[in-house]
């Protein structure tokens, strides 16, 4: 899908929404498969494929509007598992979701009188 | 190695082979990112049954390819466009693919004078700069005295 500048794919929307979420439930730091998991649970669809996930994930570290750190390699080595690639949600990755779901609001109003998405 | 592991093999020799040739850091990166994944979803489908876990693991590789290939697309094009620092002529300097094919073409289609060292076109018969023919690194032809019959 070709992005108009400035403006947020729908699995980019969907991706911050669950990132946001998550922060405000427990660690602000999440993984891609914590990520799938979320975004799974929420729109009841089955785990997002890897490539979709990730390419969409370097798209927002890119663009600012994520930021992405690999774990320490000793929690991992503790923990016996491989490190995982944490990221957050910027400032400026908050104020594109707002940016989003405020324009999708206008667009919803205008296009359905009366009708507000939740 | 049960079903889910297998099916994680399956998965890093594919990202593997669409890491191929991208820088070093990126692809490691990718393949890191991967296995950390695969471990993830592994551990906690863990108490379930195996195939399942393995089947669902294949599926999100398959769902996902064409949008691995398109990122390698872009990775690749990026990197090329990338500049290197290249040995040019005695000199260092930073170069991307599209120089380097740029100036593959100039060498391919003109040829040095060596009578006054400008660069001219290969089809041409004698270096427009200082009229010398080609080949002929002494006597510069005077300028006007081409005849027809000497094309």
């Amino acid at each position: 899908m070709r992005r108009t500048p400035g403006t947020l794919l729908p699995l980019e929307a969907d991706i911050l929404t669950a990132a946001v979420a998550m922060q405000r439930s427990s660690d602000p730091s999440f993984h891609g498969y914590e990520l799938a998991k979320q975004l799974s649970n929420d729109d009841g669809r089955r785990l997002i494929g890897h490539g979709t996930l990730y390419k969409a994930l370097g798209r927002l570290t890119d663009a600012g509007l994520l930021a992405s750190s690999w774990e320490d390699p000793d929690v991992a080595v503790a923990q016996g598992r491989p490190r995982r690639r944490l990221y957050e949600v910027t400032g400026a990755g908050e104020q594109a979701l707002v940016a989003w779901q405020t324009d999708r609001r206008r667009v919803g109003a205008q296009s359905h009188p009366g009708w507000e998405p939740t | 190695m049960n079903a889910a592991e297998r099916a994680s093999v399956i998965v890093v020799g594919w990202a593997a082979i669409y890491t191929r040739r991208l820088p070093r850091e990126l692809a490691q990166a990718r393949r890191d990112e991967i296995v950390s994944d695969l471990w993830e979803q592994r551990a906690d489908a863990a108490g379930s049954s195996s195939v399942r876990t393995a089947l669902e693991i294949v599926r999100r590789m398959l769902a996902g390819i064409p949008a691995d290939l398109v990122w390698r697309h872009h990775q690749r094009r990026a990197a090329a466009q990338r500049p290197q620092r290249q040995r040019i002529d005695g000199r260092w300097i930073m170069v991307n693919d599209r120089t380097l094919l740029t100036r593959a073409r100039m060498r391919l289609t003109t040829r040095r004078c060596k009578a006054c060292g400008e660069r001219y076109r290969r089809r041409y018969p004698y270096c427009p700069v200082c009229k010398t023919k080609k080949g002929d690194s002494d006597v510069p032809k005077a300028e006007g005295t081409f005849s027809a019959g000497a094309f």
